[in-house]
């Protein structure tokens, strides 16, 4: 379970994504269950080494602002919300300056689970529904 | 390099900017707590040069996220 400001304008939560030989980027990801695949602002996928060159596919990001076009990694980790994510696929995108987060946490990692907010409290639960689904639990 | 710094002097200093946050604490919660300033800029391209470094890295927006789309409604001088 996760804390966050329940007066926000939006669902703000701190993870972490490792680049292909072990360098990590502490970013804030926007809750967004209107966007279906987790998003990660291009130079900071470029900085750990997920350059274009390892896409594994192409991805387009549409948003009222227009269409911003990308790729798609794999991640050997990504930790959000306790959960740790080995081998997922995140869609690299340049996100504009003024949207003020570096990433977007999508659809497609609370497939499977269990989610629960509760904006009295201020928080944010993801429990997987089957123990089989590949994620684990880290606090 | 400067010091490190709490969050919230962080968010004082650099107010609606982009910062690269290394020697980086965590709450149990996984929020940022402190770190140390290692590039900020209100334009997240500066920062690309210092973001190729570090090891381990924090970046962050100091400022509040704008929503990607919705409505704001004003009524009178209040935005709700």
């Amino acid at each position: 379970m996760r804390r966050f400001d329940p007066s926000a304008d939006q669902i703000l939560i701190v993870g972490l994504v490792e680049g292909p030989e072990g360098k990590i980027r502490r970013v804030r990801f926007l809750v967004d269950t209107g966007t279906p695949h987790t998003v990660i602002d291009a130079p900071i996928m470029d900085s750990i080494g997920f350059g274009a060159h390892l896409a594994t596919a192409r991805s387009r990001l549409w948003g009222v602002s227009g269409v911003i076009d990308g790729y798609v990694v794999k991640a050997p980790r990504l930790r959000v919300l306790g959960h740790e994510l080995q081998g997922c696929s995140i869609a690299v995108h340049d996100l504009p300056n003024d949207l003020g987060v570096e990433a977007l946490l999508g659809l497609d990692f609370f497939r499977g689970c269990y989610v629960g907010i509760d904006f009295c409290d201020g928080t944010l639960e993801v429990r997987p529904r089957h123990p089989g689904i590949p994620r684990s639990t880290v606090g | 390099m400067a010091d490190k710094q709490t969050w919230d002097e962080i968010k004082k200093l650099y107010p609606d900017e982009w910062v690269i946050l290394v020697d980086y604490s965590l709450d149990d919660n996984e929020d940022v707590t402190a770190g140390t300033v290692l590039a900020h800029s209100p334009q997240k391209a500066d920062l690309r040069p210092a973001l190729a470094d570090p090891e381990d890295a924090a970046i962050l927006y100091t400022g509040p996220a704008r929503p990607l789309s919705g409505v704001m409604v004003r009524f009178g001088n209040e935005t709700v």
